[in-house]
């Protein structure tokens, strides 16, 4: 009886080698796909990957539409910012993920990121900026007696290495993420598609686009 | 818009208006008002400040000076003012139908959860109504024609019944049969709806038949008036600074800027007559300098 009998249909074309059907460690109770069940930590990483998907694609629709990829994409940069500092000053490094992420998306708003003409150069220029100061950040931290390991837990952490505890914070937090979508999407849509018209109704363009950035972080 | 409030205040007001864009100064003492339900062209060649005049009507753009109310106020009363841009492009792939877009122009500012309910519905019917673009209502309106978009655009700026509808350049890409249908829905909607409209124009002769006024933009003034008292050589000259003859042939106008010397100033025929009698149609020289 071999591991894929449960999943009749995901029988591989070719002969796996055993080792991959055996069970990983005798403390394992099964092999091939059932291991990953029975591991606390691929649940988590199910859960929190889930939520975090869920919230992303539908900011995502938002951003798409503004043109504004690759400034997201670099918010998520930024927040490493957050993450090293936070390390340094031995503060829980999702908080300064968090923080660093929201000013980062607000400062961007202030500095006119919603203009289409130089927005990239002005993503460009701030990214490199971050990148900076992480690097700073991260070199001191390893002059610290701790801080060995701070670049590798900054900027390159797993998604099976999260610790139980963030489950609740990640479905929280985007939790008030949708929520603030379904607040903002009406004015966003309008301001996104038609600024002026949205202007003579009345829609204060500005807060709209800062309220409807910080969704990113 | 209730009818019966500030009947007697003008619909728009400016006075002594000066405008400076990027240091550049656009609009030097412009003076309009405008009545309700009245159909108002603004003429003006490239970077006469037509733009820029219908953005600080609607409050986009501050004046250096100089004062632009709206039915006697001088804030933006919420729903007072419709616009139409000149040129959008609309994403292909937007996820939303013809008449969603018009809904949003009806309640795009209110935060939250939508409640339509039948009546709301109703409204954006008559607006899509009210353009022809019922049959499209249910496409995605990525996909619809320049035409067409730009009638669902209209209908987004009168859903919400304003009392002022701004169009910046709605001809501008039209052949001339659309421009007259264009400028036809124009003054239907005027005329049910009791809604002032200025649009900008390079060239006044589509909307010859429907102008009430025309107020024509150079150098940063204005000459108001309605066609025939201000589209005369003498007029157009002075506003121009610069010698213009100014032709009627054929039910059309042309606008025609001399060499130089004296404006207007060619030997006429023995019969009194001008010199230039049957002109090719299509003339749509617009004073363009």
């Amino acid at each position: 009886m071999d591991a894929f009998s449960a999943f009749p249909l995901a029988a591989p074309p070719f002969n796996p080698p055993d080792s991959i059907l055996a069970a990983p460690s005798p403390s394992l109770p099964a092999g091939g796909f059932a291991a990953l069940w029975a591991v606390p930590e691929v649940h988590t990483a199910l859960i929190v990957g889930s939520v975090v998907v869920i919230a992303t694609a539908l900011v995502g629709v938002l951003t798409v539409l503004r043109g504004q990829s690759f400034a997201g994409h670099s918010l998520t940069d930024l927040a490493s910012v957050g993450g090293s500092a936070a390390f340094l000053l031995g503060v829980s490094q999702l908080w300064g993920f968090v923080a660093a992420s929201i000013l980062a998306a607000l400062g961007m708003h202030a500095i006119g990121i919603e203009r289409l003409r130089g927005r990239d150069v002005s993503t460009g220029i701030i990214l490199g900026t971050g990148m900076g100061l992480t690097s700073l950040f991260l070199s001191l931290s390893t002059m610290r007696p701790a801080g060995g390991s701070a670049s590798v837990n900054v900027l390159f952490g797993s998604l099976f290495a999260i610790s139980p505890g963030i489950m609740p914070v990640a479905i929280v937090l985007s939790a008030l993420c949708l929520l603030m979508l379904v607040v903002i999407w009406r004015p966003a849509l309008f301001v996104t598609i038609t600024p002026q018209l949205a202007h003579a109704r009345g829609v204060k363009t500005g807060v709209v686009n800062a309220r409807s950035w910080s969704c990113w972080p | 818009m209730n009818p019966t409030d500030d009947t007697d205040r003008p619909l728009l007001s400016i006075s002594g208006l000066r405008v400076a864009l990027g240091g550049r100064s656009v609009l030097n003492g412009i003076d309009l008002n405008v009545a309700r339900g009245e159909f108002v062209g603004l003429i003006g060649s490239n970077g006469a400040g037509k733009t820029t005049l219908l953005k600080t009507i609607l409050g986009d753009v501050s004046p250096l000076e100089g004062t632009v109310t709206v039915l006697g106020r001088k804030r933006l009363h919420i729903g007072a003012i419709g616009y139409v841009p000149q040129k959008i492009e609309l994403d292909p792939d937007l996820p939303l139908l013809a008449k969603d877009f018009v809904a949003l122009g009806l309640d795009g500012h209110r935060l939250g959860v939508s409640l339509r309910g039948k009546r709301f519905w109703d409204q954006v019917d008559a607006a899509l109504a009210g353009v022809d673009a019922r049959e499209y209502a249910d496409r995605p309106v990525g996909r619809l024609s320049g035409g067409q978009q730009q009638r669902i655009m209209i209908a987004a700026a009168i859903v919400a019944d304003p009392a002022l509808l701004l169009l910046d350049e709605p001809l501008a890409n039209l052949d001339p049969a659309n421009s007259a249908d264009i400028v036809a829905l124009l003054d239907r909607i005027r005329t049910r709806n009791g809604i002032g409209i200025i649009l900008s124009a390079h060239d006044i002769n589509p909307l010859l038949g429907a102008l009430d006024r025309v107020v024509y933009l150079a150098q940063g003034r204005a000459a108001v008036g309605r066609t025939d008292e201000v589209v005369r050589t003498d007029v157009l000259s002075k506003l121009y600074r610069h010698p213009i003859t100014v032709l009627r042939a054929q039910g059309r106008i042309v606008v025609l800027a001399d060499e130089g010397g004296e404006p207007g100033h060619h030997a006429d025929n023995p019969d009194g007559s001008q010199p230039f009698p049957a002109l090719q149609e299509g003339g749509s020289s617009d004073g363009r300098l």
